[in-house]
């Protein structure tokens, strides 16, 4: 009864702040409504019997990356610059249509998932030790993947942040070996 | 214990051993990025080649030594079934063929990984890690504003239909308990319309990969932005693995079970509980392959074309999925090998016009018969292919769809259904050839302008093109061999007098 509880009360507040975060207009704010969303995330990781994950997600994304983010959109420092697209709150009209859409979704998900099956739980999402041995072991494959997507994003970024233009490989044409 | 895991292990190293491959090739190339003089960067082109040529090698050795292996790795995540190693196959071949056109180094093993998953978590995970270098890929030329445009809109749309996805394939996770493609059969019987909202969250994330309409917003942009060399291989690779790892999911619940890895399905069942999905692939595919081509009337640039054209050509594919049987999946592999030949043949007439005039435009095109003759009657062959008429390996691809559609209708208690469909995709056709044709008419009736008689096609190059046109000349006379390989690809053995060949096989450019 108390975890339905702590559920309730975590998820109200993870909508509500995740709305915030799409609704306010200054970036900072946005940022510290996304810290706090996720830190409601992670109340409902706890209520679900999932410590660890819940540990993670605020050392992880509350901690580490949301500072990062924080830390950028200070640097940017986008406030002031009206009539920026980011900045102009949408017009009444401009909202219908999305948010008539976004309520389907939302009746049609409410509907179909009260027919309702119990979610599935992990023991293993408990317990460190287990969940690690998981990872290594079934899922070992997938974490060498993370590893390499993480590569590419590091590659990828490297190539987007490298001032100047590169002589490159690719703008090279096809016929400059023949002339 | 340890020991046993050991081993699997290595068995699993051992079945993922092109990606690995790829993965040093990439690891390669980016050290020698650091050590090899920039004035020398061929050196790293040839170093990209090998190691994707040796994948290649890798992948096709492995499909001849185990034929078809169902055995599945890592846990069940992936398998190497002779339809990964079909797709694996076609897949490493559009990489080798695209890093030959411009000597430009992508790594994307993920591709690969993709069409051997059996599991959701695998699945994402490689969805993901084909995504990210295609987003950079597209933005790759700094300082171009198309390409940023494109870049900024490939990775807006793609995070925003990842997301849905994710969120179809944690719904189903959560209702079946399990991310095993072949345990979510399941949950479609004991929760059927929850089953058909994910499935539907499912089928965005997979149609942007498809550029199925309606999430091809992102096709025109990034096709016309992005660099030449990488939208050839975009319209193969990232299409070829969509629809890939789409069929493999779906294989289950259309009681396609060889390809699914796993036999322990009761047929029935699945049967009689049919969910309407087909319903959701005609509306989907008419509009796919109708919008694609009646857009494409309009176009004037050759990239922003082909981009719709490429649209029209998964809605054909698409339709592969309505018929859901052996024959149309066979249908939709046998596809892929004729569109990789003739698409990658027209981007290559497209980049060599477009390193003589700096212009994608049709008319950048204008009287390059006079030019020359043997390149415009090649690049002449690889369109009539791409319409489908007739002498050409692009009608029997889609002779070969529609058939599977007709059979289907014959057995099926609402003909009009699939008649309706087939109909519909012959209509496009017609269509499509208005487009098609228009730039074998720019081609040759209108003399060459001031600004495009300047250039020569060299001999390279006509070789280059004519090198595509030819097979799928070839492919239209004689077409067993691809037919074959799409049949073991599909699961399917062929049947013993289609495989012993009585004329003497020509020379396959695919294989």
């Amino acid at each position: 009864m108390a975890q339905n509880i702590l559920f309730y009360l975590a998820a109200v507040m993870a909508v509500a702040t995740t709305s915030m975060v799409v609704i306010t207009r200054n970036a900072v704010y946005a940022v510290l409504y996304l810290i706090m969303s996720l830190f409601a995330v992670a109340l409902v990781f706890l209520s679900l019997n999932a410590p660890f994950l819940a540990l993670v997600e605020i050392i992880v994304y509350a901690g580490a990356i949301m500072v990062l983010f924080l830390f950028v959109v200070m640097m940017l420092n986008l406030q002031g610059q009206r009539g920026d697209e980011a900045t102009k709150r949408p017009t009444r009209r401009q909202m219908i249509v999305p948010g008539a859409l976004a309520l389907l979704l939302l009746i049609l998900i409410v509907v179909s998932l009260s027919a309702g099956t119990p979610a599935a739980t992990n023991a293993a999402l408990s317990d460190p030790k287990l969940l690690g041995e998981l990872l290594f072991t079934k899922h070992y494959l997938g974490v060498k993947l993370s590893g390499i997507i993480l590569l590419i994003g590091t590659i990828g970024g490297l190539h987007i942040g490298r001032g100047g233009s590169i002589p490159s490989t690719m703008e090279k044409p096809i016929d400059d070996v023949t002339h | 214990m340890h020991q046993q895991f050991l081993m699997e292990t290595l068995m699993g190293l051992q079945a993922i051993g092109s990606e690995l491959l790829l993965v040093v090739t990439l690891l390669g190339v980016v050290l020698a990025d650091l050590f090899i003089e920039k004035t020398r960067s061929p050196r790293i082109a040839i170093i990209a080649l090998l190691g994707t040529t040796m994948a290649l090698g890798y992948t096709i050795l492995q499909w001849v030594l185990t034929g078809n292996d169902t055995a599945t790795y890592f846990h069940a995540t992936i398998t190497t079934d002779s339809f990964a190693l079909f797709f694996k196959t076609l897949i490493l071949s559009a990489t080798v063929i695209t890093i030959l056109f411009s000597a430009f180094p992508t790594a994307t093993a993920a591709a690969n990984l993709l069409v051997s998953s059996t599991n959701l978590l695998m699945l994402f995970l490689a969805l993901e890690t084909l995504s990210l270098p295609s987003y950079i890929l597209a933005g790759y030329n700094k300082g171009s504003r198309p390409a940023a445009e494109a870049s900024l809109k490939y990775l807006l749309f793609g995070a925003a239909s990842s997301g849905i996805l994710l969120y179809g394939l944690s719904l189903l996770y959560g209702m079946s308990g399990s991310l095993y493609f072949i345990d979510i059969v399941q949950i479609s019987q004991s929760n059927l319309p929850a089953f058909m909202l994910a499935m539907v969250l499912v089928l965005v994330g997979f149609g942007y990969k498809m550029s199925a309409v309606p999430f091809h917003f992102w096709a025109p942009d990034v096709y016309e932005g992005a660099p030449t060399p990488f939208v050839a291989y975009l319209s193969i690779a990232s299409k070829a693995a969509g629809f890939a790892v789409f069929m493999r999911f779906l294989a289950p619940f259309f009681g396609v079970l060889t390809i699914a890895p796993f036999d322990t399905l009761r047929f029935e069942t699945i049967m009689s509980n049919r969910f309407d999905l087909e319903t959701i692939f005609w509306i989907v595919s008419i509009l796919t392959m109708t919008l694609g081509n009646f857009v494409a009337l309009r176009q004037t640039d050759f990239k922003r074309l082909l981009a719709y054209s490429s649209i029209a050509h998964a809605g054909y594919m698409l339709t592969g999925f309505v018929a859901a049987n052996q024959t149309s999946f066979e249908a939709i592999l046998f596809y892929f090998v004729v569109y990789l030949i003739m698409n990658l043949g027209v981007f290559l007439g497209v980049i060599c016009v477009q390193n003589k005039t700096g212009s994608t435009a049709i008319s950048a095109f204008q009287g390059v018969l006079y030019r020359s003759p043997a390149f415009a009657v090649a690049m002449a062959i690889l369109i009539i292919s791409l319409v489908g008429i007739p002498p050409t390996a692009g009608f029997v691809a889609k002779w070969k769809i529609f058939a599977a559609l007709l059979e289907k209708a014959r057995f099926s208690p609402l003909p009009a259904f699939y008649y309706s469909l087939a109909l519909i995709a012959v209509l496009n056709a017609v269509v499509s050839a208005f487009y098609y044709l228009a730039i074998i008419r720019t081609m040759t009736f209108s003399p060459p302008t001031r600004e495009t008689g300047g250039f020569r096609i060299n001999v390279l190059e006509r070789f280059g093109v004519i090198t595509f046109a030819i097979p799928i000349l070839l492919i239209q006379l004689y077409w067993t061999p691809i037919s074959a390989l799409a049949a073991r690809g599909a699961g399917k053995m062929p049947p013993a007098d289609i495989a012993i060949p009585e004329a003497p096989a020509p020379p396959l450019a695919v294989r």
